[in-house]
């Protein structure tokens, strides 16, 4: 071998050691993003119970976010509720004293009169509870292809139904007690900020934004603890 | 974790926080609320602007309308009250994981607000006002998020509390030889 085809091959070597060395000190943008992924997709693994809870749930808050606005805001269902809340925050009021009367949706005294609109109902900490539970982990399997197919295709009341008829008895039991304890509260809530209008009128906004909205969902948050205690079997790994 | 037991007493000191902090928000609320109009300010939708009044409104103001859309500012607030109060009240926390997750709760809660103004705006600048209040965007944001998102956050932040992670199989007992 010449001295010329020497230097070549240590030439050809040389450029593809180099070459070899930019390939390893600069790995590509999906390569350096494949170890993070890895480590996301592990970490989803590991908690895969809590990912399915948060992901059913996210899938319910949209379903009944679609039931809400196209369906329940200034509709009948609704409206009937406001009336039949209004009636019997009047009929408790006059239990207790106060002559107290409901024109539709207000309620009024001589002294102060508010109005039931939807989210004097309690209907919104009733869907987060209602989603709460639903989304918690049971025994029986439900059919979540055909309730997101439905989703996917705007069918929010298919969706529904299709859980319904799947659910597990401890969660209708759950359903049902949750939602008339939250209305109850709702009633005392309804109650005692009339009263507070009517005697301590300067304390209504706190009492009324701050402190009652407040605990109808702190109220929503206990009876699912409470549910996922004694009535559920499994809490999330 | 005795969940059953203490149950009652979580509720119970939750509670009492809402009150105490409900007492002291009333008078730092029209604060945040200039903040919260600041901020939306400054990424608002084109033609809008926002102004806070007070403790209770924030109005949106349309260029070329007389028109302007409020928001009760105290609506959206409760739900920074309840996430501290949870987090205040959880049990089991050491003093400093309590700072630092109510910490976290707040920065994430404003932004829930200012994200929840500007899509009002967002919404206003561009529908008719008989649409607005059914409009899932909004509904999503200032109607159910205010319930929402607290729990959300709390959850997020202190589930672990409630529900605590399961010893790994690496822990089991060895068989017997």
């Amino acid at each position: 071998m010449g001295k010329k085809q020497k230097k070549e091959t240590q030439r050809r070597w040389a450029r593809r050691v180099s070459h070899d060395k930019k390939k390893q000190t600069k790995p590509g943008y999906i390569a350096r993003l494949r170890p993070r992924i890895q480590s996301v997709v592990a970490y989803i693994k590991r908690n895969w119970t809590v990912a399915k809870v948060c992901f059913f749930f996210a899938a319910l808050i949209l379903i009944f976010l679609l039931i809400y606005s196209k369906w329940l805001t200034g509709k009948a269902p609704l409206a009937d509720l406001e009336r039949i809340t209004a009636h019997i925050t009047a009929s408790v009021l006059n239990f207790f004293g106060g002559p107290v009367k409901v024109d539709g949706t207000l309620v009024h005294s001589n002294k102060f009169s508010f109005e039931i609109i939807e989210a004097c109902t309690g209907v919104i900490p009733m869907m987060i509870y209602v989603a709460a539970v639903l989304a918690y982990p049971s025994t029986i399997k439900i059919n979540k292809i055909g309730i997101f197919h439905n989703i996917i295709f705007l069918r929010p009341l298919n969706a529904l139904l299709a859980m319904v008829f799947l659910l597990d008895w401890r969660k209708w039991l759950g359903i049902v007690l949750g939602l008339l304890v939250i209305y109850a509260v709702n009633i005392v809530r309804m109650v005692t900020l009339f009263l507070i209008g009517t005697h301590f009128h300067s304390f209504f906004n706190v009492a009324h934004y701050l402190i009652w909205q407040a605990l109808m969902i702190l109220v929503a948050i206990a009876l699912w603890l409470l549910w996922t205690m004694r009535l559920a079997h499994a809490a999330p790994k | 974790m005795r969940l059953q037991n203490s149950l009652l007493f979580f509720i119970g000191k939750a509670v009492l926080f809402l009150i105490a902090i409900a007492i002291v928000w009333h008078f730092i609320s029209p604060a945040y609320n200039d903040l919260l109009a600041a901020t939306a300010n400054l990424f608002h939708p084109a033609h809008t602007k926002i102004v806070s009044y007070g403790q209770d409104t924030l109005r949106v103001y349309l260029s070329g309308s007389y028109r302007a859309y409020e928001i009760y500012g105290l609506d959206l607030q409760y739900g920074l009250l309840i996430v501290l109060a949870l987090i205040a009240a959880t049990p089991g926390l050491r003093l400093m994981k309590r700072f630092k997750f109510i910490l976290i709760a707040f920065i994430i809660m404003f932004l829930i607000h200012v994200a929840s103004i500007l899509v009002f705006a967002k919404v206003a600048s561009s529908e008719k006002p008989t649409t607005i209040s059914s409009n899932p965007f909004v509904v999503f944001f200032c109607i159910i998020g205010p319930d929402l998102f607290p729990a959300l956050v709390w959850m997020a932040l202190a589930f672990r509390q409630f529900f605590p992670k399961p010893e790994s199989n690496d822990a089991e007992p060895q068989k017997q030889t």
